[in-house]
């Protein structure tokens, strides 16, 4: 063998190895731990584990956590397992093929497979241009449409839903997707009503305190703030008792954005006056400035009642203090109060970025002008009908893969073995690359996958014809498998450019679950092209190597 | 092996089976009543009901219509299953008529209706409300997809073939596209959006195969230049027409599984790409071929 084989060979060999590496968090067995009540009782305990090990989960009972190991534990599974009495928290254990030098991902799975909801809601445009007077126009209506969104984002963690994802769909659509929801009635009672913003006076002396008693609550500082709504809302009722909170006063969490998860998470308390300095619709308009020192900044308008209440709030009483903007009880921004203001025009000054600006401005125009948000689509699965879809769509993988490797053996006997070996590399290499890159899998991305089995091999039907062809011409076997290559390349490239382009142009038609099938059918394409091309024409290079090679077994 | 016909001899026998075709999937459809839209498209309902004893579609029927609902109740996968889909679609918009926010709250009178004449032996497993604004908006992006799809292969074979080829080749797939179509308003498939997927992959599977022909037309062209283009193009499609058959016989064992085993939904996705693969072989012999030859005929000798 010469070095550049041996390169190649190692190379395939490693490949093959790291998307083997790559699916196990998808396909193997995965852990997560339910971390139970302090005052969770021993049958409460007993009703977790009897729930996991009915599923022929392996489940182990400890003190403070159930462990449950096993297949098929997915989110939807997980947000399960949070709705026991006696549950704290679950989470997910993470298997060592995602840890550090790998960063494997887990497939997500589209709700049509683990069950969940999914709403497309779309701002109701008519009522707000009533209420403005005048017809909006297409930025106007996208700036509705993305201040919607961020009151939805405010909102979706109160679902307690373990991974959500909001975004913003064909004009003006919003579409959110909540996986293994149990109470479709809350979710569509929270999302129908709009927004309520406020600004109120900051109390700093008792949001000090509130912080020290923070610092002094060991478990806090453990574990870190809870993440239920609930678990929050408790937590700072017992913080409010605590530090003594006069009865003008309340606490509230300030809320910051995680960057690359886009969610909520509070990130310190503040006390906050009951009454309001201002009400939302105060304000008439919010828009982005840059200030003296060419920063960007949040430049606002009161309206001519707002301009009174706002003289009142920036008095010299109040300058040094801050003023929190308030949304659904979260606090978003608390900007310190430094000039008297009687103009009703004002500017939130401080060292934003573009986003942060923009979401300071969407939240106010919220308060401004509270957008309805209509239904335009509901869709929710039941988990059952899930796990139905997904065995169904396993088996059909399963028969279809079978049927398609004992004819290729049939018909084509070695030849058609290698080619069986190169669609289940061609498998595991759509696998791999579709959790790599985080796409979802959905019922019709299954179907995808059942697809490209079939189509995978009609590159090899297409080289093995033509190398039958170059050997019927009286060829050497190695020249026949070198021509028959050579020739069938373009046909092949050719072939499945088109149905590239087709599947490009059906990724950009909406929908998740068909996105799904796109994306699944052009990765599909693509590696097999990449299997046919590359990994099984070494192996003819392989075999031609071989001296004296009188007979193909095609 | 060694088939010799002549196909573009024969070519007026692919004509008449088109023309059949055509005409019966026409008159099917509109004996039908036009082609059954999915809820996707002109909004509605869809509640998947799961019974725990044995229930029969007559009976739910008649307890929705007690209620007031008028809806099709359908069996969803296994008759062992129990399990029903329950769908109402949204009358006709008329014109400057605006969608009442009261629509959507159907799906919650049926799971109603079903649990007071059920009790426990009822468990909603799904439910779709689509309103009638997305269904626009999507009728309107299919076109565009369909138009898109059309335009970026013609250019590419195009590019990498004759323009006459290119030609050929799309007028191919109008015919394969036009015909699936109409396969489902034959066989009164719900047109949805999957089937819309469908559609698209028959278009970009369908091609390959016209794609090894014209491939091979070409390799022959420059070999046999002496020969016209009868002779080279019957020629070709003896020499892969095996291969022709033998990828689309692998893929449609793969499409097979899916429409016995797979979910309803799946099911006539994989029903219409049946029907479209083969119907691929055929329009490239009978179709994708003699329009380039028709063509060369009247322009030149061939």
């Amino acid at each position: 063998m010469s070095r550049g084989v041996v390169y190649k060979l190692i190379f395939i060999i490693l490949l093959i190895a790291f998307a083997v590496v790559l699916i196990l968090p998808t396909v193997g067995e995965r852990e997560m731990n339910i971390l139970l009540r302090d005052d969770a009782t021993a049958e409460q305990i007993d009703a977790i584990a009897a729930r996991f090990t009915r599923d022929g989960h392996q489940v182990i009972k400890g003190e403070t956590a159930v462990s449950v190991k096993g297949y098929g534990l997915n989110d939807a599974v997980m947000n399960e397992a949070r709705t026991f009495a006696g549950v704290k928290d679950v989470k997910y254990v993470q298997h060592w093929a995602e840890d550090r030098p790998i960063r494997a991902k887990r497939i997500n799975l589209g709700l049509d497979l683990q069950g969940g909801m999914q709403l497309v809601l779309i701002p109701n445009f008519e009522a707000l241009e009533r209420r403005l007077g005048k017809k909006m126009d297409d930025s106007e209506k996208s700036d509705a449409s993305q201040q919607a969104l961020e009151l939805l984002r405010n909102r979706v963690d109160q679902f307690g839903v373990y991974e959500p994802q909001l975004r913003r769909r064909e004009s003006g659509a919003i579409e959110i997707q909540l996986p293994g929801v149990r109470d479709p009635e809350a979710v569509k009672r929270l999302i129908g009503t709009t927004g309520r913003v406020e600004y109120r006076l900051v109390d700093d002396e008792y949001s000090r305190k509130a912080e020290e008693w923070l610092r002094g609550n060991a478990e806090i500082k453990e574990k870190g703030f809870p993440e239920e709504p609930a678990a929050q809302r408790e937590l700072l009722g017992k913080m409010a008792q605590a530090i003594g909170i006069p009865n003008s006063l309340e606490v509230l969490f300030f809320f910051e954005r995680i960057q690359n998860t886009k969610k909520l998470v509070p990130s310190r308390p503040m006390a906050l006056e009951k009454k309001l300095s201002l009400a939302g619709d105060d304000i008439s308009k919010a828009y982005r400035a840059y200030d003296d020192y060419s920063r960007l900044c949040v430049s606002f308008s009161t309206t001519t009642q707002g301009a009174a209440k706002f003289a009142d709030a920036t008095s010299k009483k109040n300058h040094g203090k801050r003023l929190a903007i308030v949304i659904d009880n979260k606090v978003r921004s608390a900007p310190s109060i430094n000039v008297h203001i009687t103009t009703g025009h004002a500017q939130i000054q401080g060292d934003f970025t573009t986003e942060e600006v923009d979401t300071l401005i969407s939240i106010i125009k919220e308060g401004a002008l509270p957008v309805d948000l209509e239904r335009a689509e509901e869709r929710s699965v039941g988990p059952s009908l899930g796990v139905d879809s997904i065995n169904s769509g396993i088996k059909a993988l399963g028969i279809a893969l079978a049927a398609v490797i004992i004819f290729m053996i049939v018909y084509y006997k070695l030849a058609g073995l290698i080619s069986a070996i190169g669609i289940c590399v061609n498998l595991t290499f759509m696998l791999a690359i579709l959790s790599w890159l985080n796409f979802t899998l959905t019922l019709p991305g299954i179907a995808g996958f059942v697809l490209t089995i079939g189509m995978a091999v009609d590159a090899n039907i297409i080289i093995y014809e033509r190398i039958k062809e170059e050997l019927a011409t009286g060829k050497s076997v190695k020249m026949a498998i070198s021509t028959g290559f050579e020739h069938a390349f373009w046909a092949i490239v050719d072939s499945n450019v088109t149905t590239l382009i087709a599947a490009f142009i059906l990724s950009q038609f909406g929908t998740g679950p068909i996105k799904g099938f796109a994306v699944t059918l052009s990765i599909g394409v693509i590696t097999s092209m990449f299997v046919v091309l590359y990994i099984t024409r070494f192996v003819y290079e392989l075999i031609s190597m071989k001296k004296n090679l009188k007979k193909l077994n095609i | 092996m060694k088939l010799t016909i002549k196909f573009l001899e024969h070519r007026w026998v692919g004509y008449i089976i088109t023309i059949l075709m055509f005409t019966t999937f026409i008159t099917g459809t509109v004996m039908r009543g036009g082609f059954n839209w999915g809820i996707d498209f002109v909004g509605g309902i869809k509640v998947i009901a799961h019974f725990n004893s044995a229930v029969r579609v007559a009976e739910i029927r008649h307890t929705l219509e007690q209620s007031g609902i008028k809806g099709e109740v359908q069996q969803f996968g296994n008759e062992q299953n129990n399990e029903f889909v329950i769908s109402t679609r949204l009358p006709e918009r008329r014109a400057g008529e605006q969608q009442a926010a009261g629509q959507l709250q159907g799906a919650d009178l049926i799971e109603r209706t079903l649990a007071n004449a059920y009790r426990d032996n009822v468990r909603i497993i799904g439910r779709e409300e689509v309103g009638p604004t997305i269904g626009e908006y999507l009728k309107k992006s299919a076109i565009y997809l369909v138009f898109w799809c059309i335009l970026l292969m013609a250019l590419y074979l195009a590019f990498r073939f004759e323009t006459l080829f290119s030609l050929g080749a799309m007028f191919m797939i109008c015919h394969d596209v036009a015909l699936s179509f109409l396969f489902c308003g034959f066989m009164g498939l719900e047109i949805n959006i999957p089937i819309i997927a469908g559609v698209l992959t028959i278009f970009g599977y369908s091609i390959n195969d016209t794609i090894i022909v014209y491939d091979r037309i070409r390799e022959n062209m420059a070999a046999m230049a002496k020969q016209s283009f009868r002779e080279i193009a019957n020629r070709s499609i003896n020499q892969v027409l095996m291969r022709t058959i033998l990828t689309t016989f692998t893929t449609l064992m793969a499409v097979f599984c899916l429409y016995i085993i797979g979910e309803s939904v799946i099911n006539d996705f994989a029903e219409l790409l049946l029907f479209g693969f083969a119907c691929g072989v055929f329009s490239t012999v009978y179709i994708a071929v003699p329009v380039v030859y028709e063509w060369k005929r009247r322009t030149e000798e061939a």
